[in-house]
């Protein structure tokens, strides 16, 4: 992190009570201001970070991750944050891959950085096959339907610059969010790059995350998303 | 009259009336419910005249064409009330996520409310 210059860190979590912690106070060690989302977990998260550095805002009631997403862009935005990351609680992202996902944006040659678990460089470890197979397909339809080229397209590790995040506006409030940004990043024609970024499975973390049946919902709400914008 | 003639007429005029009470400020509703009502009640003391229109339209019996409008006028129902429902999920996220950024619980604030466990006071 550089200074004289405001990284906002977009954490959404939905009762994440074990790690969010211990990730709160690794990105504030590198100077990043940290907004964390609680998307009305069943038991508050605020105490298990109120000696944190974090920004914590709460959803009064669950409405999904897309949801939190944007609750905390928006947030970042009116703090005046220049470059906005978006970061899952969940511990499967590297805190060492941001420097990384910021550079193109320094650079000014993109507006919008997508991490990449499988593009060159990248890794997802411990992935079990069916991951593997619901990512690919996943990648592979949001390819056919937005038309760019991407290695990866369900990954949440994401920065943008403050000028593209309005651009991105995210209605889909569960999780049809990641193709919903594709589409949104196809239609404003805003620069993209991807950068590899370490994506680490634990059991902690497959448990909170996607299960394979979801691919049948992302789908619905996709659909749903393009009956009524 | 047969009871079903009655129970039908009974339920036509109590909907009638509860449209003309609830759409106060809806004429257009209150119209056409009240058109709709007076259709059905024809055709409850004149059932061979549902059958004439539907001849008319091509549809062999009067019960029939009643089932093939219902169905669509089923589908419209639903079609509206989902976008509806649409309307209301995108506002009640607004003003979820108002609440939230205006009660952000920022890190300052957090260190003026709390004393700090440095100066607290030794345990007696």
């Amino acid at each position: 992190m550089r200074e004289c210059e405001t990284v906002w860190i977009v954490v959404p979590a939905f009762n994440e009570g074990l790690l969010l912690p211990a990730i709160v106070d690794g990105l504030a060690q590198q100077g990043y201001h940290v907004a964390v989302v609680d998307d009305g977990s069943r038991i508050p998260l605020l105490p298990a970070i109120a000696s944190s550095q974090a920004h914590v805002l709460r959803h009064a009631v669950n409405l999904g991750q897309g949801a939190a997403l944007q609750t905390g862009i928006d947030y970042a935005l009116l703090q005046g944050a220049e470059y906005i990351v978006t970061f899952d609680a969940d511990g499967q992202h590297q805190i060492e891959d941001i420097e990384r996902l910021l550079e193109p944006l320094r650079a000014g040659h993109a507006d919008v950085v997508l991490g990449t678990r499988f593009g060159p460089g990248g890794a997802a470890k411990n992935i079990t096959q069916g991951k593997r197979f619901v990512l690919g397909m996943a990648t592979w339809l949001a390819r056919l339907s937005t038309g760019l080229r991407l290695t990866d397209t369900h990954n949440g590790l994401r920065a943008f610059s403050a000028e593209a995040a309005p651009r991105l506006e995210i209605t889909q409030n569960r999780m049809a969010h990641a193709s919903e940004i594709l589409s949104r990043i196809a239609r404003a024609r805003l620069r993209y790059v991807e950068m590899p970024v370490t994506i680490m499975y634990t059991p902690y973390s497959v448990q909170k995350g996607q299960r394979l049946s979801n691919l049948v919902n992302i789908l619905w709400e996709l659909l749903r998303g393009n009956l009524y914008p | 009259m047969s009871t079903i003639q009655s129970l039908l007429i009974l339920s036509f005029v109590a909907l009638s009336g509860y449209a003309l009470i609830r759409f106060q400020n809806a004429a257009l509703e209150r119209l056409a419910v009240l058109a709709c009502s007076a259709c059905a009640v024809v055709f409850v003391f004149f059932p061979m005249w549902a059958t004439k229109v539907a001849n008319f339209v091509g549809v062999g019996r009067g019960a029939d064409l009643l089932i093939y409008l219902l169905t669509i006028f089923v589908f419209f129902f639903f079609l509206l009330t989902y976008i509806r429902f649409l309307r209301q999920d995108r506002d009640f996220t607004k003003l979820v996520r108002l609440v939230a950024i205006q009660m952000a619980s920022r890190p300052a604030d957090r260190k003026a409310a709390a004393p700090d466990p440095g100066e607290a006071p030794p345990p007696a």
